[in-house]
């Protein structure tokens, strides 16, 4: 476990900045890449790696793919959990754009009905219990993917970052 | 898979099958994001498409903000993402595409990346101290900036990685 501490912190930092309100209309791609850039660099302190010796590429994705997944167990956490307390999210904030904009589009009445009734049961669950299995689903899986995807991507280009400040002759 | 020596002796680099390879990979994940970015645009000629649309902008909330006068937006219709960020992706993606036509042999600097997210940077900064208003196409503009040079550094990243995971395939 205290291997992998450094993924563990940089992914609830990243979790916490997706999903709680003010911190996330700062949200931005680069959120889990810089988290990820970060693990790369408490993991090199945390193990006490010289200066001037590089991380491996396979490392920086493993750290990557790490931070992303728990960003995405602590992401989905804390929406989870809001949702519960508060009964109001996105979806319910997002349905009277949904329904307008499917008013607006030139789609069989039979699909728009089927979709609006599919978010009407979600969200009637969501405002009497605060809890919908197939909202809290979706997000986990949805962010497991994004996250765990972006995560990869941030290690990948991050240990190119980290691995920059060591001298030419002591790279491989 | 077959692997081709570097000058030095030292380091190994994927052999053109492998380096097409990576190159479609990339390319259809880039494909597949960035046709969620515009499903508004799409979805009138895919009519299930509707029913995940929800999910998918929840989806893109993970990496967007998504303030409603950042979207890029065109006869009622918007992307999923600001236009900074529909900007880095377009870049990532055009790249890749272009990627098939060009070889990516000679290594480019680090640098160049931070090079690349000055003009970002920079109209982030201008922008936030009220410098000058948020452009929709300044914000395209140096997002696309980014997303091009991004792609070359997400490339070598994925090419050093299948080459240090034949390394240790090798070594065992």
């Amino acid at each position: 476990m205290k291997k992998h501490l450094p993924a563990i912190v940089c992914g609830f930092g990243a979790g916490v900045m997706q999903i709680v309100p003010i911190a996330k209309s700062l949200s931005c791609c680069i959120i889990i890449p810089v988290a990820v850039v970060l693990a790369i660099a408490l993991d090199r302190k945390a193990n006490n790696i010289p200066n001037d010796e590089r991380t491996e590429t396979s490392k920086a994705a493993i750290i990557g793919v790490l931070t992303g997944i728990f960003a995405a167990i602590f992401g989905s956490f804390l929406d989870i959990f809001i949702t519960l307390i508060t009964k109001n999210n996105d979806i319910i904030a997002a349905f009277p754009e949904i329904q307008n904009m499917l008013g607006n589009f030139p789609i069989s009445e039979t699909i728009r009905n089927e979709v609006i009734d599919m978010f009407q049961g979600i969200i009637t669950q969501i405002q009497q219990t605060g809890f919908s299995a197939i909202y809290a689903l979706s997000i986990t899986i949805n962010n497991l993917i994004v996250n765990t995807i972006f995560g990869l991507l941030g290690g990948l280009v991050g240990v190119q970052i980290i691995n920059s400040k060591i001298p030419k002759e002591r790279k491989q | 898979m077959k692997f081709i020596k570097s000058q030095d002796s030292r380091i190994t680099y994927p052999d053109s099958r492998i380096k097409l390879e990576i190159k479609i990979i990339l390319f259809l994940l880039l494909l597949i994001w960035n046709s969620g970015i515009y499903i508004e645009f799409i979805a009138p000629h895919f009519n299930s498409i509707y029913k995940i649309y929800p999910f998918v902008k929840k989806a893109y909330s993970l990496v967007c903000h998504q303030e409603a006068d950042k979207l890029i937006s065109l006869n009622g219709m918007h992307t999923m993402v600001c236009a900074r960020c529909a900007g880095i992706y377009l870049g990532l993606f055009g790249v890749s595409l272009l990627s098939f036509f060009f070889s990516m042999k000679k290594r480019i600097n680090i640098s160049c990346l931070f090079i690349a997210t000055a003009p970002m940077l920079l109209d982030v900064i201008f922008v936030f101290t009220g410098l000058y208003n948020y452009s929709k196409n300044v914000a395209f503009i140096t997002g696309f900036l980014l997303g091009s040079v991004g792609f070359i550094y997400l490339y070598y990243g994925l090419e050093n990685l299948i080459v240090e995971l034949k390394i240790k395939h090798k070594e065992n």
